[in-house]
C-alpha cells in the first residue's frame, strides 16, 4: 500500500501538502462534512479537514473553551496555538455542534496570545439543521457568499466550468470511496479497518486530483489481495468523529476486523452525489443538506438508523461498537436509541464514551472492547484464511 | 428508577402540591402555618408567597391551573404539546394546545420534591440519553419517558441551531415515546432579510405541524386574542425593567424570577396579565416610598446576571442575595426583546402588529426567534445581537457592581465562549464570576459550595462590603 496514505493519516502535514504549497497552491481548512468543497477545489485551491491528531496536550484548548467541551475542538485548537495549521491560507468555522462552532471565538481569541495563528481568510458558513425550501434557499445563498468570498480575498474566479469539473471529480472521489467499502465488507475482507480508514483519511489532507488515481491504485491493489481477515468477528463502528486509527487499531488487536462504519470522517461523508449536470448553488446545498447521517439534522433518526442496518447487511457485521467523545451530545444521545434498537433485534452492540486522541484512555477501552468482543457469540459461518 | 417513583404520577403529585399550596394562601397565618408544615420542602417558596400576598397568590394559583391544564388535556379533550421555555407558548394557547414546558417543570419539581429531581434526571440516563445532557430538560423528561406523567402529544423544539442539548433532548424523546416532532431551526443571524425570512417560513412550517396534529387551523381572532395580551404583558415588563434602573431598584428579588416564569408559561393569557399587574402595584409602591426591592432594606451591590438563575429547592439564590443587600439585575431567561423594552437598540426588537393574519404570524415569529438563548446565543458571542452587546447594554443601562455566569455542565454552547465573554467583562471593568455549579442539580455542586464561592468573590473583589 502506498506509504503516502499513513502518511496522510497520521500527520497533520503530509509530502502531498508541502508539493502542493512549493507550487504556490492554497490549502483552506474545515470543520465539517457540511462544508461544500467542490467551491473550493473550483477555485484551485485544496480543501482540508481539520484534525486536532498529535496533539499531546489541551493546554492552550483549555485556555479558551470551557471544562465541558468536547476534546475535539479542543486538540485542534491546540495544534493551531503550536502553529501547526500555519500552512493554511484560509479556514471555514461551521456551527457543525455546539462544540465545535466556538473554535471560531477561541481561535480568533487564541491569536490574541499566539499572533499569527490566524489564516488571512476567515469565513462562517451558517449551516442549517434542516432540509426544507426555505433552508435549502439559505443554505444556497450561504454557498454564493461562500465562493463570493473566496474570489474576492484570494482574486480568483470560480468558472461555472471549474464547478463542474470539479463536482465530477467530487463524484468520482465518492464513487471509488464506496468500492472502498464494499472491498472492506466483503467475506474474508481483504483489508484491515485501520487501513481502510487510513485510505479515507488520506482523502481529508490531500487534493481529490491527487488522491483519486492514488485511491484507484489501492482498490486494484487490494482486489488482488489473497483474502487474510477470515474468522474474526466483523464490527460496525458508529458515532462520532474518529480521525485517526487509533481506536480501530485496539478494536483490532483484540481479534476483530471493522469491517464499516458510520463514523464522522468515515464512509458516512461520501454518500449523496451532486447533481452533475447544471449545477447551482442549489442543487450543491441539496447534496449537503440532505446528506442526514450526522445528527445534526435533527429528526432523522430514522434514516441514519436505516444506514446502520444497510451497511450491517452489506458487510455482514457480527457486532456494532457505538463511541461518542465525552460531551458529545449529539451522537451520545442518539447511540443510547441505537443501542436500545439494535439490542432489540438480537444485534450485540457497546456504546463507548471516551476522550478525542490517540487513545487518551486506552487501557479502559481495550477492557471494554475485549469484553465486549468476548460476549458476541461465535455464529460466522466463514472459514479463517489460509 | 425506584418502583416508588413511578407509584403516583408526577404531574398529578405536582398539581396536588400548588393546588393545595396555592388554598392555604387564602385562610390565616394560622391557617397557612398548618397548611405549609404539611408540604415542609415549599416551606420557604411558601413563605414568600405569602409575604408577597396577591402576587404569590397569582404565582401558585397559576402555577396550578397551568399544571391542571397539563394533566386534564385529554379528558378536556386538547392536545398536550411537548416543549421548552425557549419556545413562546402564546401559539399554543391560541391554538388551543396545552403547552408543556419541560424546564420550568424541573425547576417547579426541584423546589416542591424532598430530593429534587435527580432520579428523574438518572432515569434518562438509564435508558440511554447522554449523561452530559442539561440538566433542565432531563429532570421533568425523566418523568415523562418512565410513564410517571399523562403522555404527551406531540414535540414542539425550538432550540435546532441554538442548543444542541436541548435539541437532542426533544428528538430523543419524540423517538422515545414514538412522537411526531417538529424543530424549529434558527440561523446564526438573528437580524436581516434573510434572517426574517427564515423565521417567518419556519414558524408559519410550525404552525402547519400544530395544525396537522390538532385537526383545527389557526383561529385568527383567537390569535389577536392571544396578541392583545402580549402587548398589555409587554407593557408592563416594559415598565417593570425601567424601574430596575432606579438606584435603589425597588424590584423585589424575586420579581424577576416570577416575571419570566409568568412569561414562560403564561405568555398571552389573562392570567400571566393579571399578575404581572400584581407585581407592578408593589414595584410602584416600593418607588412611592422610595424603599428597595429587597428583604435586606439596603441596597448594597447589583448584580448581573448573565445567563440563568439558579433552581435550587428553597430558592437559595435570591435568599442568599437579600440577605446581603444584593440587588438582581435580571438573567437571560427576563430578555424579550420588546422594541419598548429599556435595554434594546432600534430594531433590534420586535413590535406587536395585529393588521392582519400574516402580520400577526410575523409578530409571532419574531417574537419567538428573540426568546432567551434562542435572540443572543444563536452566533460568535461577539457578533452583531449577540451576547457580549447585550450584556454591555444590560450594563450601561443597570449599572451592575458585577456579572456573573451560572448554567448547567450541560450547556456546550455558552461553556465554549464564556472564558472569553468574562475576560471581555473583566477587561472593560466589570467583575465577573464564572460559577461552575449545575442550576437544576445540587448534587453537581453543593448551594452551600456554590455560596462560598459568591462570598469568596465578593471579598476578594471588596463588593457589597
Ligand atoms: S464529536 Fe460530537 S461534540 Fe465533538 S466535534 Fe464531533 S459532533 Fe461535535
Ligand atoms: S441552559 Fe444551555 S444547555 Fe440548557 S437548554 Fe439552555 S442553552 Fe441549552
Amino acid at each position: 500500500m502506498n506509504p503516502i496514505f499513513e502518511e496522510a493519516a497520521d500527520h497533520v502535514d503530509n509530502q502531498v501538502i508541502r508539493e502542493w504549497k512549493a507550487q504556490g497552491k492554497k490549502v483552506i481548512g474545515h470543520t465539517c462534512s457540511h462544508v461544500p468543497e467542490e467551491i473550493i477545489s473550483a477555485a484551485g485551491m485544496m480543501p482540508y479537514r481539520l484534525r486536532g491528531i498529535e496533539s499531546e496536550s489541551t493546554s492552550i484548548g483549555d485556555t479558551y473553551f470551557g471544562p465541558f467541551i468536547c476534546s475535539c475542538p479542543k486538540a485542534i485548537l491546540q495544534k493551531a496555538g503550536e502553529g501547526a495549521f500555519n500552512f493554511l491560507d484560509g479556514a471555514v468555522m461551521v456551527q457543525s455542534c455546539d462544540s465545535m462552532r466556538r473554535l471560531d471565538e477561541c481561535w480568533r481569541a487564541a491569536n490574541d496570545d499566539y499572533p499569527g495563528i490566524l489564516p488571512g481568510f476567515w469565513h462562517y458558513l451558517g449551516v442549517p439543521h434542516k432540509a426544507v425550501d426555505y433552508s435549502l434557499k439559505w443554505f444556497s445563498e450561504e454557498i454564493e457568499m461562500f465562493k463570493k468570498h473566496i474570489e474576492e480575498h484570494f482574486n480568483v474566479t470560480i468558472t461555472e466550468e471549474n464547478l463542474r469539473k470539479s463536482i465530477t471529480l467530487y463524484n468520482e472521489t465518492r464513487d471509488l470511496l464506496k468500492e472502498l467499502d464494499e472491498v472492506r465488507g466483503m467475506e474474508n475482507t481483504p483489508v484491515s479497518g485501520q487501513e481502510a480508514m487510513n485510505i479515507i483519511l488520506a482523502g481529508t489532507a490531500m487534493p481529490k486530483e491527487v488522491y483519486n488515481p492514488l485511491l484507484r491504485e489501492a482498490l486494484d491493489e487490494l482486489k488482488a489481495r489473497p483474502a487474510h481477515h477470515g474468522g474474526k468477528k466483523r464490527i460496525l463502528l458508529g458515532g462520532s468523529v474518529v480521525d485517526d486509527q487509533s481506536l480501530i487499531s485496539v478494536i483490532e488487536a483484540e481479534g476483530a476486523v471493522v469491517v464499516a462504519d458510520t463514523v464522522c470522517f468515515g464512509s458516512r461523508s461520501f454518500e449523496g452525489m451532486v447533481p452533475e449536470d447544471s449545477p447551482t448553488m442549489l442543487t450543491i446545498a441539496g447534496r449537503y443538506l440532505h446528506h442526514q447521517f450526522c445528527p445534526r439534522m435533527f429528526g432523522h433518526y430514522k434514516d441514519r438508523m436505516a444506514l446502520i442496518k444497510q451497511k450491517m447487511e452489506l458487510a455482514k457485521v457480527d457486532g456494532v461498537i457505538l463511541q461518542n467523545i465525552r460531551f458529545c451530545d449529539l451522537h451520545g444521545s442518539e447511540n443510547g436509541l441505537f443501542e436500545a434498537e439494535l439490542e432489540s433485534m438480537g444485534v450485540p452492540a457497546i456504546r463507548l464514551e471516551r476522550e478525542y486522541g490517540a487513545m487518551a484512555d486506552e487501557g479502559r477501552l481495550r477492557m471494554r472492547i475485549g469484553a465486549f468482543l468476548e460476549s458476541i457469540p461465535e455464529r460466522r459461518t466463514e472459514k479463517p484464511a489460509a | 428508577m425506584r418502583q416508588a417513583l413511578l407509584e403516583y404520577d408526577y404531574d398529578w403529585n405536582m398539581q396536588r402540591v400548588f393546588d393545595q399550596g396555592s388554598r392555604s394562601l387564602d385562610g390565616t397565618r394560622k391557617e397557612f402555618e398548618r397548611a405549609r408544615s404539611r408540604f415542609p420542602t415549599m416551606g420557604t417558596v411558601m413563605d414568600l408567597f405569602y409575604q408577597y400576598e396577591d402576587v404569590g397568590r397569582a404565582m401558585t394559583k397559576g402555577s396550578a391551573k397551568y399544571i391542571s391544564n397539563i394533566v386534564t388535556a385529554r379528558q378536556d379533550g386538547r392536545k398536550v404539546a411537548l416543549t421548552t421555555f425557549c419556545m413562546s407558548p402564546a401559539l399554543c394557547y391560541a391554538m388551543d394546545v396545552v403547552p408543556l414546558l419541560i424546564e420550568p417543570i424541573t425547576a417547579v419539581g426541584n423546589l416542591s420534591r424532598k430530593y429534587g429531581m435527580g432520579e428523574f434526571m438518572d432515569y434518562c440516563l438509564e435508558i440511554g440519553f447522554a449523561e452530559t445532557a442539561c440538566s433542565a430538560q432531563r429532570g421533568a423528561m425523566g418523568a415523562y419517558l418512565a410513564g410517571a406523567a399523562q403522555k404527551p402529544d406531540f414535540v414542539l423544539c425550538n432550540m435546532s441551531g441554538i442548543c444542541d442539548t436541548n435539541t437532542s433532548a426533544f428528538a430523543f424523546a419524540a423517538e422515545a415515546l414514538d412522537l411526531p416532532l417538529f424543530q424549529c431551526n434558527f440561523p446564526p443571524e438573528m437580524r436581516g432579510e434573510r434572517a426574517d425570512a427564515y423565521h417567518r417560513s419556519d414558524y408559519r412550517a410550525m404552525i402547519d405541524f400544530i395544525a396537522e396534529q390538532t385537526g383545527k387551523p389557526l383561529d385568527p381572532a383567537k390569535l389577536r386574542g392571544v396578541l392583545e395580551e402580549i402587548q398589555k404583558q409587554d407593557e408592563l415588563i416594559v415598565e417593570m425593567q425601567d424601574y430596575q434602573r432606579m438606584i435603589p431598584s425597588p424590584i423585589p428579588t424575586t420579581f424577576n424570577l416570577f416575571m419570566y416564569l409568568l412569561r414562560f408559561l403564561f405568555g398571552g393569557t389573562e392570567d400571566g396579565t393579571k399578575t404581572l399587574e400584581e407585581m407592578l402595584k408593589v414595584i410602584r409602591k416600593n418607588v412611592q416610598e422610595g424603599r428597595p426591592g429587597n428583604r435586606f432594606g439596603e441596597e448594597k451591590a447589583r448584580a448581573l446576571f448573565v445567563y440563568t438563575d439558579h433552581y435550587g429547592g428553597g430558592l437559595p439564590l435570591w435568599n442568599f442575595l437579600d440577605s446581603r443587600g444584593i440587588t438582581h439585575l435580571g438573567c437571560i431567561a427576563d430578555r424579550f426583546y420588546q422594541q419598548a423594552a429599556p435595554y434594546v437598540r432600534d430594531g433590534e426588537g420586535y413590535t406587536v402588529d395585529a393588521t392582519d393574519l400574516d402580520s400577526m404570524i410575523d409578530t409571532m415569529a419574531a417574537l419567538n426567534c428573540r426568546m432567551p438563548m434562542v435572540k443572543q446565543i444563536r452566533g460568535p458571542y461577539d457578533a452583531p445581537d449577540m451576547w457580549l452587546e447585550e450584556i454591555r447594554a444590560q450594563r450601561e443601562l443597570y449599572n451592575p457592581d458585577f456579572a456573573v455566569y451560572m448554567g448547567t455542565p450541560g450547556c456546550r454552547n455558552t461553556w465554549g465562549m464564556v472564558k472569553l465573554l468574562a475576560k471581555q467583562l473583566e477587561k472593560e471593568g466589570l467583575p465577573t464570576l464564572i460559577i461552575n455549579a449545575d442550576v437544576f442539580d445540587e448534587r453537581v455542586e453543593s448551594w452551600s459550595m456554590t455560596q462560598a464561592r459568591f462570598e469568596e468573590f465578593l471579598d476578594v473583589r471588596r463588593i457589597g462590603i
